[in-house]
Formats: C-alpha cells, sequence, structure tokens
C-alpha cells in the first residue's frame, strides 16, 4: 500500500517521533532516522488499513440492505402447484375429446381445483390464468366461479384466444396483496 | 390425441373404418363444425358463441336437444328420423346420454360417412354414426347415443354463408393433410 508522505507527517504516530529525528547526538537508545520513519509510516499504515475496511464494511451493508432480494418460495405453494398440475392434467386426459362445458365441470378433477380455489383463491386464480395461458386448458368457469367476476365481452365469446387474453388481463389488473 | 386414448373413449372405433381428418386445434369443438365454423366455440352458454336471439341454458346444468334443434333450425336444418343418406340433403346428428347433449357430427355432403370433431382434438372421418357412440352414464364420459337426426337440402347449403364456410375449411385441411402425409393413424 502506497502512503503519500505528506499525510504520513501530520499523523499523531509520525509527529510523535519528530523530535527524535531533529536530535543528531545520538543517545543511549538511539534508533536510526530511517527506523523512526518507518515505524511512524507502519502506525499510520495500520490506521489507513482499518479505516478503510470500516468504510467497507459499512458500503457493503448499504449495498445489501438496499437491494431486492426474492423471497424464497413456501413449500406449501410448491405442493399446492404440483397437486393443481397434477390434477389439471388428468381432467384434459379425460374431457380433452368432450364439448359440453358442464360434463367436463362435473368431473371429480375439476371439482377437485374447485375445492383448491376455495381454500386458497388467490394462489389458485393465478394458477389458472397461468396454466390457460401456458397450456391453453380452458379454465373460463373455474375462474368465473371463484373471482366472482367474468372480464370477457360479449362480442369475445367463444373466441378462445380473446378469451384467454381477456382473463390475462384481468389477472394483471388484479391488486396483488 | 393418441390413438390408444382415442380408442378408450371411443371403443367401436376399434372395429370400424375411420380416418383423423385435420390438425389439433382447440380454437373450435363439434358444434362448431357442425356448423362450418373453425374460428369459434359454440354452444348455448354465456362463455361460448351462439346463434343470436336464442335463449342460453344456464351454466350449472346439462344442456337439453331442444336448444340445438332450435339452434341449427336458423341455418336451415329441420328434424328428421332416418340417419341415412338422402340425395340432395345434408345431415347433422346431434349426440346425447342420460346427462344431456355431449356432441355433433355432421354429415359429408355425398353422403359417405360422418365428420366428428372429438373436443379440442383432432376431427375424424367415420364411416357410420355408431363409430362414436358410447356409454349413456354421464360418468363414463362418452358420447351416448344419437337422439336427432336434421337435415337441410344442398340449396339452403349453397345460399348460406355456411357452404363458403365449409368449402373454406375443407381446403385448408386438404392442403394440411398434403403436407403432413400419411394422415391415416389406426
Amino acid at each position: 500500500m502506497a502512503i503519500s508522505e505528506t499525510i504520513c507527517e501530520n499523523h499523531p504516530s509520525f509527529k510523535k517521533w519528530l523530535p527524535e529525528l531533529a536530535n543528531t547526538s545520538r543517545p543511549a537508545g538511539y534508533v536510526g532516522q530511517k527506523e523512526l520513519r518507518r515505524r511512524a509510516q507502519r502506525g499510520y499504515a495500520r490506521y489507513v488499513f482499518r479505516r478503510r475496511q470500516q468504510v467497507l464494511r459499512w458500503s457493503l451493508a448499504q449495498q445489501l440492505a438496499s437491494q431486492q432480494v426474492p423471497a424464497p418460495v413456501p413449500a406449501a405453494t410448491l405442493q399446492l402447484k404440483q397437486r393443481f398440475l397434477d390434477l389439471a392434467q388428468q381432467w384434459e386426459d379425460e374431457t380433452s375429446h368432450l364439448s359440453s362445458p358442464s360434463q367436463r365441470m362435473t368431473h371429480p378433477s375439476y371439482q377437485a381445483v374447485l375445492g383448491m380455489g376455495r381454500e386458497y383463491p388467490k394462489e389458485i386464480i393465478g394458477l389458472l390464468v397461468q396454466d390457460m395461458k401456458e397450456n391453453r386448458r380452458q379454465w373460463f368457469g373455474a375462474l368465473s366461479y371463484l373471482a366472482q367476476a367474468n372480464p370477457i365481452k360479449p362480442e369475445d365469446a367463444g373466441r378462445i384466444d380473446r378469451m384467454i387474453d381477456a382473463w390475462v388481463r384481468w389477472e394483471r389488473a388484479r391488486p396483488q396483496s | 390425441m393418441a390413438a390408444p386414448l382415442l380408442l378408450r373413449d371411443f371403443p367401436h372405433l376399434a372395429n370400424a373404418r375411420w380416418r383423423i381428418r385435420s390438425p389439433w386445434d382447440d380454437s373450435y369443438r363439434c358444434v362448431a363444425w357442425a356448423a362450418c365454423y373453425t374460428d369459434r366455440e359454440m354452444w348455448p352458454h354465456q362463455d361460448y358463441w351462439w346463434f343470436p336471439g336464442l335463449p342460453l341454458a344456464p351454466v350449472d346444468t346439462e344442456t337439453p336437444v331442444e336448444y340445438f334443434v332450435m339452434g341449427f333450425s336458423t341455418i336451415g336444418y329441420r328434424p328428421c328420423t332416418s340417419r341415412k343418406f338422402e340425395f340432395g340433403y345434408q345431415k347433422v346428428a346431434i349426440f346425447a346420454n342420460d346427462a344431456g347433449v355431449t356432441h355433433m357430427a355432421r354429415q359429408r355432403l355425398f353422403g359417405s360417412g360422418w365428420l366428428s370433431k372429438l373436443g379440442v382434438n383432432e376431427d375424424i372421418y367415420h364411416r357410420e354414426l355408431d363409430d362414436v357412440e358410447g356409454d349413456m352414464s354421464p360418468l363414463k364420459w362418452q358420447y351416448g347415443r344419437v337422439a336427432q337426426v336434421m337435415k337441410r337440402s344442398w340449396w339452403t347449403l349453397i345460399v348460406t354463408p355456411c357452404g363458403f364456410r365449409c368449402v373454406q375449411a375443407a381446403l385448408k385441411m386438404w392442403v394440411y393433410r398434403l403436407q403432413h402425409d400419411p394422415w391415416d393413424t389406426p
């Protein structure tokens, strides 16, 4: 670490040895100028090192405090999602050939998803919209029931792409509290 | 949809002559396909498109055949008793189980079989209506039996936009089949 001479000479540990530096009679226990200067510099260097460490710790703490660290996903939420995806896959496998919305809604897997929705409405509504967007499974009935809303415009009824878009927009606009 | 899954839901297809006619498409289902629409899903229900001015069925109950008879009457179909081909007429069949309507199939123009869109899965050609019939119990998730057949004259087909939509959809699927040969699944 390079330390400038000017700064060193103003430091107390340096000044402590200054009278000795001016003395040329060389009493007992005399320490040479070079050694005195070295000792003064070492004391000052130690001070600078500590101060820098302190500043570094403080700035690191500030940086950590200001960072948005994502909260870890609770295990219960992961289990809920996995259970939902299993039920959704089973529902799709067994009813994809059906056209009647009422018959598709009476399937046990659909009813199980509705049951989960009554218990965890916020999470299940989010999962339903996400699943509809990613896998195009049609959860319109369940969403209307759980959200107590129907964002689909009458002129878009039956147009699956527009219906999915309407629910995705509704989900984005929903307060996330 | 994989053939084993099709045979699970339609056991009569195992001994029937049938083939897949279109790609998988979730934009429309059987009722829309019977009315020659391929851009919308149809059902007498508030979430789906239905013929304007007709009553809609409640959300939580099954739909009786009468809703479909009324709906298809608006595009020229009239109830009839025979499911056999009659020259000069096109027919549609309404399937129902113990709970209500489940499916619709449309007869090919020259009577050489029927076209069924299997939910969101592919649409298939099958020789007889019996080929997609199944159990009457709603808990078996099958189509039940034919509850009503309706017919309309070729003239009605020609003078309505329905004829144009039929030709358009047939051409689209013909091109698709040319690109994705071979198409005969089982």
